[in-house]
């Protein structure tokens, strides 16, 4: 006989069988009759280096590359995979074999590889951000459109036990209207500090700038909109933000590869459904991580700030109580060689079940294109008001033409 | 100047009759009022003081005796009652907001400089233990260049106190009070002071929006303005680069007056009940937990003050603060210049709400070159 659980995943995610699943369903079950395996490159031995694909029964790592010898090893270990290549171009070009490429490469080469795979038929997951220009935003939904290939972006927050645990409640109803989310990805890298060490993430194994160096934090919005977009699938309508500069040559005379002179950016965004949204993404800060806050009707949810709040739960006329979230490790949606903690907050054995799954039964992943686009693409016109000290700009939308 | 009293009319017994005016030596409360009755007797308890005028108009006419008057009357009367009071030759401390337009602050800046008489806004966050520390530490330097301001005033009595004639939304006669349909920003001081009562910076441009239920703001039965907001967020930007994250909401699950400030050297908390502690971030080091001083216990306030007090504690540093200045002929700390400066941002962001958040430039009221 099947569990009560067990029949809720069969049958999907309608909204009454959510409504009985209370938090613990997470995205749909891992193939269980599919001995198919998805032959699955890897491109970026850094973050990239990071995930699971090699647990996964329907997932075999059969390529890896990466331009740094040390992080080809680091790739050929994690995933046991001695098929190594020195770059993507030569390994597009020498394997016709290959399902599936996951994209872990420096953020503004994201767009561009990412076409790269499309155009030579291969589905593809990709580090965060989708893209870094509107333009790039249009090309990736129509290469999208024309190959028909699937997409997902890799945006761990959407993975975090925080965001499940407020997904879940928010599709129960359980915020009631949900009309205000406080999001931020607080990460400080104080550019004295950064650029004196050559080990840090501002520089390439071989001590060349790296792609962080300068980047506006903006450009790098998806950890904080995967809070809003991820829970509540709202697109963002309108923007201000404003910027601040640490003081120090690096942004107050705009002495990086970018031009940039903002460390930190804030916010302000209303989205298509009437809701306010504060985000913020900061490089100096005196705070570390990816947190958010959602304000509804029924009730208030609070994620943990380390060492300062815990997991909250405020509910409407009663009292902010912590709130122990559910072992969301527990789910069909991982394959049980797959159910361990792993890193950036526990998503990432999630976001590799997903990618896998969502081939295996030929279906859209979570975080699509589309929704990829929505927690991207507000970042990048939020810069654009940062420069304009604010001013109010409105948010182009790439979805779906229904 | 130490037995010199200090003659102190106060004016609305509702909050008004919260401060303890009557313990400080150097005052002596000489006449209240309130329209009424039952806030007439409030006031005539709170003070022991058996001069009681059923308006202010009435209590104007009647008393040549006076130095100064306490407003504490209806956010939308607090402009006119001030500028009564300035004609009268007396200096004033009043209830926040300064005003409600901006014409009234222009008017309120003029005629405080061609009377030179004394103003001050009795704002509390100013003198909450929360705000007075990151003042200091923001003073001293610990905290470096603040670049963040997270403040916020949410308290979740809109829905609730619909309907209930006891509730603040009433008058107590019944009738329908100030707070129906009030712009949550023409109430924005206890928030700005955040971020002007710390750094002393400007406010300079404001982009806001607003949401409210609206099967709630259906069911005021006052509504003066229209107003759809119980809820309103604004970015602010300071006048030497900091932002300012600044919201009031009225239909929320959270209560509190409180604010986070981000400087380089560390991050402070406020204390958020039963989210967070009082907690100091340094850099280079961890999230520790504070303990604040009792900042009653300070030689500019009179032995008897010595005391907690309304407000979190602020009523007796603002009523020391008030009676201190007049005595030592000097501006008070929240003077009409920093009143302003917390007032007039929220009035242009509620513009800026209706406007779907179209950011607009704040206009600034300060000393004028005459005065300077």
């Amino acid at each position: 006989m099947k569990t009560r659980r067990e029949f809720l995943r069969v049958a999907g995610f309608s909204a009454a069988a959510l409504a009985g699943a209370a938090a613990q369903e997470i995205g749909r079950p891992a193939p269980q009759a599919s001995s198919r395996r998805i032959r699955l490159a890897v491109v970026g031995g850094g973050f990239g280096a990071t995930f699971h694909w090699h647990e996964h029964p329907n997932c075999v790592v059969s390529a890896v590359t990466d331009l740094y010898a040390v992080r080809r090893q680091k790739l050929r270990e994690a995933y046991r995979c001695d098929s190594v290549y020195d770059s993507l171009e030569d390994m597009l070009k020498k394997r016709n074999d290959l399902d599936a490429v996951a994209i872990f490469s420096g953020a503004p080469d994201h767009a561009k590889h990412v076409a790269m795979c499309m155009q030579r038929g291969l589905h593809v997951i990709s580090a965060v951000p989708a893209c870094q220009s509107l333009e790039e935003a249009q090309q990736l939904k129509e290469l999208k459109e024309k190959t028909g290939l699937k997409y997902m972006m890799a945006e761990s927050s959407y993975y975090r036990a925080g965001c499940i645990y407020a997904r879940s409640l928010f599709r129960q109803a359980g915020f009631g209207d949900l009309f205000y989310s406080e999001v931020e990805y607080y990460h400080d890298f104080p550019p004295a500090q950064l650029l004196a060490d050559k080990r840090s993430l501002w520089y390439h194994p071989d001590g060349a700038k790296s792609w962080r160096q300068g980047l506006p934090p903006m450009q790098y919005p998806t950890h904080s909109l995967g809070y809003v977009t991820g829970v509540t699938g709202e697109r963002i309508a309108s923007v201000s933000c404003l910027g601040w500069g640490a003081d120090h040559p690096f942004y107050r005379e705009k002495k990086n590869q970018y031009g940039n002179p903002l460390s930190n950016e804030f916010a302000l965004m209303q989205t298509d459904r009437g809701h306010m949204v504060r985000c913020n993404v900061f490089w100096n800060v005196v705070a570390n991580g990816e947190q958010a806050r959602w304000f509804g009707e029924k009730g208030s949810l609070y994620m943990e700030v380390p060492g300062v709040s815990a997991d909250t739960w405020h509910a409407r006329k009663g009292k902010p109580a912590p709130k122990k979230l559910p072992d969301y490790l527990d789910s069909a949606m991982l394959p049980p060689t797959m159910r361990h903690a792993s890193g950036h907050g526990g998503s990432a054995v999630f976001i590799t079940a997903e990618f896998i799954n969502a081939l295996i039964d030929n279906r859209e992943p979570e975080c699509n294109l589309y929704d990829s686009l929505a927690m991207t693409v507000p970042g990048i016109v939020a810069h654009q008001s940062a420069l304009r000290n604010g001013e109010q700009l409105e948010v182009p939308r790439f979805d779906r033409k229904s | 100047m130490q037995n010199k009293k200090i003659r102190l009319a106060i004016v609305g017994g509702g909050f008004g009759a919260g401060f303890p005016w009557a313990e400080h030596p150097n005052c002596t409360v000489a006449a209240v009022t309130d329209l009424y009755a039952e806030r007439r007797q409030k006031l005539r308890d709170a003070y022991r003081c058996d001069s009681v005028y059923n308006s202010y108009e009435d209590l104007l006419s009647k008393r040549n005796d006076l130095d100064a008057v306490a407003i504490f009357s209806a956010p939308p009367d607090h402009a006119k009652h001030v500028r009564m009071a300035f004609d009268h030759g007396l200096h004033v401390v009043s209830a926040v907001p300064a005003c409600q337009t901006l014409e009234e602050a222009a008017e309120l800046r003029d005629l405080k400089e061609r009377t030179g008489l004394k103003y001050m806004m009795a704002e509390s966050s100013y003198y909450y233990g929360g705000c007075i520390y990151a003042r200091n530490l923001y003073r001293k330097g610990d905290l470096g260049t603040i670049f963040y301001v997270e403040a916020e005033y949410y308290h979740d009595y809109l829905e609730e106190s619909i309907g209930n004639r006891k509730s603040i939304l009433y008058n107590p006669d019944g009738t329908p009070g100030w707070r129906q349909g009030l712009p949550p920003m023409y109430y924005p001081t206890h928030v700005t002071a955040f971020l002007v009562g710390v750094t002393g910076e400007r406010i300079t441009k404001v982009s806001c929006l607003g949401w409210g239920d609206v099967k709630v703001m259906r069911r005021l039965e006052r509504n003066p303005k229209g107003t759809p907001y119980s809820n309103e967020v604004a970015s602010m930007q300071g006048s030497r680069g900091a932002m300012l994250r600044c919201n009031i909401f009225r239909q929320i699950a959270a209560d509190g007056v409180l604010a986070r400030w981000f400087g380089e050297r560390g991050t402070l908390y406020m204390a958020n009940e039963g989210i967070n502690q009082d907690v100091w971030h340094a850099r280079g080091g961890k999230p520790e937990a504070l303990r604040l001083p009792d900042y009653w216990n300070t030689a500019k306030v009179p032995e008897k003050m010595k005391h907690p007090s309304g407000h979190s504690g602020s009523a007796v540093l603002i009523c020391a603060e008030f009676i201190n200045a007049l005595l030592e002929d000097r501006e008070p700390e929240v003077n009409l210049y920093e009143a302003l400066a917390m007032t007039v941002p929220g009035i242009v962001a509620h513009n800026s709400a209706l406007k779907n958040g179209e950011q607009m430039t704040v206009p600034a009221f300060e000393r004028s070159r005459r005065t300077a």
